[in-house]
């Protein structure tokens, strides 16, 4: 075949050849993340079981009791150290997805390749964000069920409610990586950074339990606004701005 | 009629206030090779993003299989084989790696000549390009655009880090091939004497403007260094139709277009006495330091 896109549409593309295009896409992520990814794994994995020890010691040696004064009384939540690992890990892939694709201005290869350019942007996208997914939900999953076996399901609730924002915000931290990297202009990179750090502090403002009950919902949707902003960065690319 | 694969039309570039060029037309038509010459700075990678849609022009339009730079279909992305200045590649790949991956989305992807000629470097499998000499990378990129089969190649500073013996084998094989298999070639190298075996036609910019749209076998037959002796004493030659006059004590070397009559016309009309002109054809490298100045 000559041309798998006759007349340049889309909507011509042979299912086969789009499935194997979409399958060398994310051959190329898997490349750049690898490491990255065995590197949060182990790290994710050594960082639960240091707090289901550390959680199993304190439930031998000072009690139930204990653990409940600290838990209702000083409205503290144990499991405060995962924090900053979602944060970490959404950063952490961003940069390995997308230095790499910007360094040299290689975005200029990704573009170039026979694909819409919005496919090949989602596609890059929508890799590191499974990615993240895949990995957040074992982590929570994990600490959800090592939980379950200390506590009752009210608590496990409460633990999930707790850890939801600071795993949105890991792939909130994700998207503004993505778009502080794709952005050309070093000045706008730097403008660019300080909005999303800013933004993402209000992920991470408390460990208090269930703090972030009320605005759930609203994080959720923030959640999805940098895919937005990675959009303008590329058509500031292909545009060609500069400092 | 002949189909024009990049047609550019009052293409006017400005980088804040510098002005890169104005009004700058040009077509390629199909089957041919035209090589990018000019200075550094004059714009060659500019008029490269352009084509490709990396750069928005102020003004004018880029056409590519007649859709519009910036906005090609898929279809066209196909057919065209970019290499982009310094053989950017996906550097974290190694060679299997990345045939894997472009392989994917060509269907003329042939991968034998590529792994023919990555034989020849003397690589391991599992190398990465980024651990790669600046030479076996530029391999490697010219490696895959030969893989991709495309219709129209842009190869920017293609000769890069390549070593002589090298150049001169890719220069006879890219010449050879793009003339059997009707390939069109928009090429641009800071190696002007490897041009002159490759392109049929040239495009010379200068800064803000372009110099030269021609043939490469008419410019050379045309263009000519004229050195003469004067007895007369001269500091400063602007004569119309001489270029890049240099007067060094009683010896004058200039170029021009005109004949050798037309030349020694000018001369006697400006009331300088000059002995035998010497006129001597020039090859491109040297034609085009004449044309643009050694400065």
């Amino acid at each position: 075949m000559r041309n798998a896109f006759p007349g340049g549409s889309i909507h011509w593309i042979n299912r086969e050849i789009l499935r194997r295009m979409t399958k060398a896409l994310l051959y190329k992520e898997w490349l750049k993340t690898r490491w990255v990814i065995y590197a949060l794994l182990l790290t994710g994995i050594v960082l639960h079981a240091y707090l289901f020890i550390k959680l199993g010691r304190t439930f031998r040696f000072a009690g139930k009791e204990h653990l409940w004064d600290v838990i209702i009384n000083r409205n503290r939540f144990l499991f405060e150290p995962v924090q900053y690992f979602p944060l970490i890990a959404g950063l952490l892939v961003g940069l390995a997805q997308y230095v790499p694709e910007t360094y040299q201005k290689r975005l200029k290869l990704h573009l170039h390749l026979p694909l819409p350019e919005k496919r090949l942007t989602l596609a890059m996208n929508g890799a590191g964000i499974t990615i993240l997914i895949g990995l957040f939900s074992l982590f929570i999953g994990l600490l959800l069920t090592g939980i379950s076996v200390f506590f009752t399901s009210e608590f496990v609730t409460m633990a999930f409610i707790t850890i939801c924002p600071w795993y949105l915000g890991g792939l909130t931290i994700y998207g503004f990586t993505a778009w502080v990297c794709l952005e050309p202009s070093w000045k706008m990179r730097i403008a660019n950074t300080l909005i999303a750090i800013f933004f993402t502090y209000f992920f991470y403002m408390s460990a208090a339990p269930g703090s972030y009950e009320p605005t759930l919902a609203i994080y959720s949707v923030a959640t999805l606004l940098p895919i937005v902003f990675i959009f303008h960065s590329i058509n500031r690319f292909k545009s060609g701005k500069q400092d | 009629m002949t189909e024009n694969v990049i047609e550019c039309n009052g293409l006017t570039h400005y980088y804040g206030k510098r002005c890169i060029y104005e009004n700058l037309n040009f077509t390629v038509p199909k089957g041919r090779i035209l090589g990018l010459l000019g200075k550094n700075g004059t714009g060659k990678t500019t008029t490269i993003n352009l084509l490709n849609g990396y750069l928005q022009p102020v003004e004018g339009e880029c056409l590519m299989f007649g859709e519009k730079a910036g906005h090609l279909s898929p279809g066209v992305k196909q057919r065209i084989g970019l290499l982009i200045e310094g053989h950017v590649q996906y550097a974290f790949m190694n060679i299997e790696q990345i045939e894997r991956f472009y392989g994917a989305f060509f269907p003329n992807w042939q991968r034998e000549p590529y792994y023919e000629l990555m034989k020849k470097l003397a690589i391991a499998p599992r190398q990465k390009i980024s651990r790669m000499s600046c030479g076996q990378r530029s391999q490697v990129a010219l490696g895959l655009i030969l893989a991709q089969d495309p219709d129209l190649l842009i190869l920017d500073d293609f000769s890069m880090g390549l070593d002589p013996g090298y150049r001169r084998l890719f220069v006879d094989y890219l010449g050879e091939y793009a003339k059997a298999e009707e390939k069109t070639v928009f090429v641009t190298s800071h190696i002007i004497q490897d041009m002159e075996r490759l392109i049929d036609d040239c495009l010379i910019l200068d800064y803000g403007k372009i110099l030269l749209q021609d043939s490469t076998h008419s410019f050379l037959n045309s263009f000519r260094r004229f050195t003469f002796e004067t007895t007369k004493d001269i500091k400063n030659l602007d004569l119309p139709g001489l270029l890049n006059t240099e007067v060094t004590k009683n010896k004058i070397e200039t170029y021009s277009f005109m004949s050798p009559d037309q030349v020694r016309k000018e001369f006697i009309s400006a009331n300088i006495p000059v002995k035998e002109i010497k006129c001597e054809t020039l090859s491109l490298e040297e034609a085009f330091i004449g044309l643009t100045g050694k400065y």
